[in-house]
This record gives C-alpha cells, structure tokens and sequence, in this order.
C-alpha cells in the first residue's frame, strides 16, 4: 500500500484512502512528475484555463 | 526418584513448555500473515470496484470526434455500451461494425453505443470513422449515432482495460451490468444487452432521454 499522501491539485485538499478521485484525460498531465489528481469534477474543471487542452475530460479513479 | 532423575525431568517438562509456547508463537504469525493477506485482498477488491457488476460505472467525461464532449451523466436513463479500443487493433475494429449495427437495431429501445479509443489517437480515428461512414453512406445507410470518444491510458486505468477490446454494458442506473474482453462472442453481448434494456426499462417505454443530475 502507498505511503504517500495524495492532494488535489488544484485546492490542495488531501485524498484520504478509497476516496474517489479525478485524473485528467490528457496525457500532458499524467506524465512524468507531473501528475494531476482532482478531489471533484469542479477542481478538474478549474485546471482547464491554466492547462489550456485543445480538448480535455476526466475519468474517476479511488484512491 | 533420584535428584538427579527428578532434575532430569524437570528440565524435560521446561523444554515441553518452550516448545509449546513456540509453537502457539508459529501458529499466531500464520494467523496474521492470512489475516494481513486477506486485508489486502479486500482492498485490492475495493479497488477493482469500477468492473463489479452491480456497482456504479466510473465517471467519464471525455471528448468526442465529432459533437460536445460525452459524458456517462448525459446517458443516464439509458443503457450504455462502451467498448475500449486502439486503432491498431483489428478485433476492436470488427466490434466497431457490431456496436453500429446494435445501435441500429436498438438505440430506439434505449441503447447508446460509446467508443472510446485510448490512445489518444484523434486522426487515426477520424480516419477509421470515415470510412467506416463511407461504407454506410454506400450501403444506404444513415449516420450511425454511436458515440467516438477520445480517451488515454487514464481511461483504461478507470476502467481497469487490460485486453482490448473491451466491452462493458452499464445499465440505466449507471450500473456494471457485463464486461466481456476479446473478440467475438456477439451472441452473448447481444444478450447482455438486451436483458440490460429489458432490466430497467423505464415507465412507458420510451426510449428514456438521458437525464442528467
């Protein structure tokens, strides 16, 4: 079992074990060190001007 | 007895002690080892819970070739069927044929096809759907009205898509209803479905519009 702590990566809010989260559907923000985690759809949507993705989704995933 | 007999025995009777309590030592690590074994297992379950059957269908929302961005929300009320695929994948390709023709014969009893290709790639797609359209257009056919959705290896991660393709019919509630990986096997997929539509088929028998929450 992972040790690390998860957090949103847009309100820093941490993602407790078996809680739901969101990734981003582009590959950009799940490669290398940069992987996104959202805590809601809402926080996945507030990424979407600063990523500025031709075009983006989410899947949900648990922690 | 003699001292040295009883002294004998007294250290025969320690050492039946010692092994005992070793013993009830071995014995309680076994039990935690299967019982630590067993959390796991359970958390690996919990974990595995996107491909249940009966338990929710992971939340997507991914863009599509053509259209607004789709989403699972936006089909709720109707049965869904998705299929995860890569353009490279010829059995994935046959089942493209299948889920346009099931969408045909059944969208109107409120079935929605989805295809979501993970790797991302938009203009192999584009290019497969074109002509997969062109033979349609030949064929006398309509526009399908199944769903091409772009998708990446974050979508075969929710969905846990270790073969290709990959077949899941989520019900009207937004529930796993079947998976089924590979090829073939059409008849059974026509099965899962159709006991999916006749499972929860809405008051009235439409074809149950998505509603969204």
């Amino acid at each position: 079992m992972s040790e690390r702590v998860v957090k949103c990566s847009m309100c820093g809010k941490a993602l407790r074990p078996g809680q739901t989260y969101y990734k981003c559907s582009v590959s950009t923000c799940n490669s290398g060190r940069l992987r996104l985690s959202f805590c809601s759809p809402g926080c996945w949507d507030a990424h979407l001007p600063t990523a500025r993705h031709r075009s983006a989704g989410y899947t949900e995933h648990v922690n | 007895m003699s001292q040295r007999a009883r002294g004998r025995a007294a250290l025969g009777a320690e050492e039946a002690t010692w092994s005992r309590a070793v013993g009830r030592v071995v014995v309680a690590l076994a039990v935690a080892l299967v019982l630590f074994q067993a959390v796991g297992l359970v958390r690996d379950g919990e974990r595995l819970r996107g491909l249940v059957r009966g338990q929710p269908a992971p939340a997507l929302r991914l863009p599509t070739l053509a259209g607004p961005p789709f989403s699972l929300e936006q089909w709720r009320g109707r049965v869904v069927l998705l299929e995860f695929w890569a353009t490279w994948c010829p059995p994935c390709r046959e089942k493209l044929a299948l889920l346009e023709r099931l969408q045909d014969e059944l969208g109107a009893r409120g079935l929605q096809a989805v295809t979501i290709e993970i790797e991302g790639n938009r203009e192999r797609v584009s290019q497969l759907v074109g002509e997969q359209a062109e033979r349609r257009r030949r064929g006398g056919l309509a526009a399908s009205a199944v769903v091409y959705a772009i998708g990446t290896d974050t979508v075969a991660e929710a969905y846990r898509v270790q073969t290709i393709p990959q077949l899941v019919v989520i019900g009207r509630r937004g529930e796993v209803r079947h998976v089924q990986v590979g090829g073939g096997g059409e008849d059974e997929l026509r099965q899962q479905v159709a006991q999916a539509l006749m499972a929860s088929a809405p008051a009235g028998g439409g074809s149950g519009a998505g509603a969204t929450r």
